[in-house]
């Protein structure tokens, strides 16, 4: 279904207040809309408008912080970012970011399982991602094959979107009387969905890695059973249930049963470090 | 894989005494000793022997009676009036512990915690957080650091509670956790509360499920059930009471019930006073006298002081004989399948404590009946379905 574009008119009036040429609308997030635009030294890049009316502004900053100190090829890069106030007096907030032509992991897997090392490859990558981030002390919390993109012609995938990030160093954005944290449902871990604040680490972020991985291996959500709906599958994965044992056969089968330990209900019982997960996948 | 000897008051000479070779670590008491004693004291174990020192900075209690605390160079003379809650105060407490970790060159460091008001996740985290940063500060030495993990057994019964407390701890990849189990059970009274030990051995599981290994502080008898639930490490001392961890841990005089002298028996997992020995003995009991490793070289030098001297104080050898046992049992549950044995043996235990019961055989101390093999026997039979089951 194609999307359409409120910010499109927006998004032409910043392009001309710094010299941007051959704007066109990309996508649209819930908070966001992504057109792809040329600045004036010729470079293509992903400039995102943010209506401050539907989000919230702290968590923009929260983004913004997050991607300065970013510094991975496995992560998108973020040139510039601010505030824009459009002619008709109203304030967006703007980034200027790595445009990534590759497509997403979505585009990959419509209709389609990908071949084991396939996925291997992706799950060293995106560990890799992941460990970069631990260090910073950054949660994405929001895992998806929407939010995992490529490079025109390369086969490593970069993460975007920090748009739900936590920062571990930092007070936490959500209130502890909501019954659940910020994430997509369908690739949010327990820990999340539950809203268990002090379980949230980079562990959360693991367990989507697991589902989005289980996704492209299988075809289907590993904790979804046949005839499952979506909100059934995400209400098993709140309840903290295992990971059915028809998932972890296929994973077997594989030769990646390692992503069944991804997806323990409880962070302790999944890999520890970056560098244990990664080794399921070589 | 080992026993570790929990320092107390004056328990320094225990260390490479005869027929307690099974011991490997050490963790030492900074609320006994001044800091230049406890240099002094690791140069002798280093002397004695290849063990592996850990420091405990012991900061549990702040209004407890503290000995030589104060006088530890990373202790905070404002723990009493300052925000504790603050990572700042935390920082500097850290920074101060591991620094004096580095000074003694101990093998390992415990992360410095304080009793809670409250067991709520935060805590957990602030421990957490707490450990990261002492790995951090010593990170460029050879200490390692051990996440202290202090839990309140009545807590663990709750559902789920160890994944959650082991998920929070967890996140501060240390080298190892080290198990603090805080009870109002009195000292010298065994832990007879089914579900409780339940929550501690699925505690000590999920821990160890992390490839980390745990040292279960203050250990007693309880030992076997710790061992079945997959600790790797056991810590005790040579005053039974030290087995809780309670305030009076800090706060009994060293002459008072450390003072009783006892004996392990194996057969019935049961400290017997003197006169509870002699009584099996003269009841036609003998075979359920010295099983297992409560047969050592201490054991057989109080049977001979009951026979020559028997008005001789024999607290001393007391001591040696349980240390003895439970260095010698820790062995033995680290090399075979714990789990098996100890179920053989609580099952033993509980058939020699009926026999008696059947025979009217009643020892000195009222409380002194076995009672608490029952729901030590449950504990690990439902630790063993549900691992099982998994």
């Amino acid at each position: 279904m194609s999307q359409q574009s409120f910010l499109l008119s927006v998004a032409k009036e910043f392009a001309d207040s710094h010299g941007f040429k051959d704007v066109s609308f990309h996508k649209k997030g819930a908070f966001k809309e992504t057109f792809r635009a040329t600045d004036h030294s010729g470079q293509v890049l992903a400039l995102k408008l943010l209506d401050p009316s539907k989000c919230n502004p702290s968590r923009s900053d929260r983004e913004i912080a997050a991607l300065k100190k970013c510094n991975s090829p496995l992560i998108g890069k973020l040139y510039d970012y601010g505030e824009f106030v459009s002619l008709s007096g109203v304030k967006y907030y703007f980034s200027e970011e790595e445009f990534l032509d590759g497509g997403t992991l979505s585009d990959q897997i419509v209709n389609l399982t990908l071949i084991p090392d396939q996925v291997k490859g992706y799950g060293i990558a995106l560990t890799e991602a992941l460990s970069h981030l631990k260090g910073l002390k950054l949660v994405h919390r929001d895992i998806k094959p929407d939010n995992i993109m490529f490079r025109k012609n390369e086969p490593s995938p970069v993460l975007v979107d920090f748009g739900l990030v936590r920062d571990l160093s930092e007070s936490s954005l959500t209130q502890t009387w909501l019954p659940h944290g910020p994430g997509t449902p369908y690739y949010a871990a327990p820990e999340q969905l539950n809203n268990d604040k002090h379980l949230i680490g980079w562990r959360t972020d693991q367990f989507s890695l697991g589902i989005v991985l289980g996704i492209c291996l299988t075809g289907h959500h590993p904790f979804a059973l046949p005839g499952m709906t979506a909100p059934e599958t995400v209400a098993a994965v709140a309840l903290r249930s295992q990971c059915p044992s028809q998932s972890r056969l296929e994973f077997q089968a594989s030769g990646l049963q390692g992503i069944a330990k991804m997806l323990e209900p409880w962070p302790v019982r999944r890999y520890v470090t970056p560098a244990e997960l990664s080794a399921i996948f070589n | 894989m080992a026993a570790y000897f929990q320092m107390g008051h004056h328990a320094e000479n225990l260390v490479g005494e005869k027929d307690l070779a099974e011991y490997k670590g050490i963790v030492l008491s900074p609320v006994n000793r001044d800091p230049t004693t406890l240099e002094s004291d690791i140069l002798g174990f280093r002397d004695s022997g290849k063990y592996d020192i850990v420091l405990d900075p012991q900061l549990y209690f702040p209004d407890s009676e503290r000995g030589c605390l104060p006088e530890q160079p990373y202790f905070p003379h404002d723990l009493d009036s300052a925000d504790i809650s603050s990572e700042t105060w935390w920082s500097d407490v850290v920074g101060k512990v591991s620094e004096f970790a580095k000074k003694l060159s101990v093998n390992a460091v415990t992360s410095p915690v304080v009793l809670p008001k409250t067991w709520t996740d935060e805590y957990f985290a602030n421990c957490a957080d707490v450990s990261r940063g002492l790995s951090k500060e010593v990170a460029s030495s050879d200490v390692r650091v051990m996440t202290t993990a202090m839990v309140n057994i009545a807590q663990l019964t709750q559902k789920d509670f160890p994944l959650r407390i082991a998920s929070i701890l967890s996140e501060s990849e240390p080298q190892g956790y080290y198990l603090v189990i805080v009870t109002d059970v009195d000292p010298r009274r065994e832990l007879s509360d089914a579900t409780e030990l339940l929550g501690v051995m699925n505690l000590i599981r999920e821990l160890e499920g992390t490839g980390r290994p745990v040292l279960v502080s203050h250990c007693s008898s309880d030992m076997l059930l710790f061992k079945a639930a997959g600790a790797s490490n056991c810590a005790t001392g040579k005053f039974f009471n030290l087995r809780r961890f309670t305030r009076s841990r800090y706060e009994e005089p060293a002459g008072g019930g450390g003072q009783l002298a006892y004996w392990l028996e194996h057969s019935l997992v049961a400290f017997l006073r003197g006169p509870d020995v002699l009584r099996l003995e003269r009841e036609g009991y003998s075979r359920l006298i010295g099983t297992h490793a409560s047969e050592n070289h201490w054991s057989k030098a109080i049977l001979t002081q009951f026979k020559d001297e028997p008005e001789t104080a024999w607290v001393k050898l007391g001591w040696r004989q349980y240390l003895s046992w439970f260095g010698k049992t820790e062995a033995t549950l680290s090399s075979t399948e714990p789990r098996v044995i100890v179920s053989e043996w609580l099952k033993t235990a509980e058939e020699n404590w009926l026999a008696l019961d059947d025979d009217v055989v009643l020892f000195d101390e009222p409380r002194n009946d076995g009672k608490w093999i029952r729901p030590w026997r449950q504990a690990l039979a439902r630790f063993s379905k549900e691992a099982t089951q998994e």
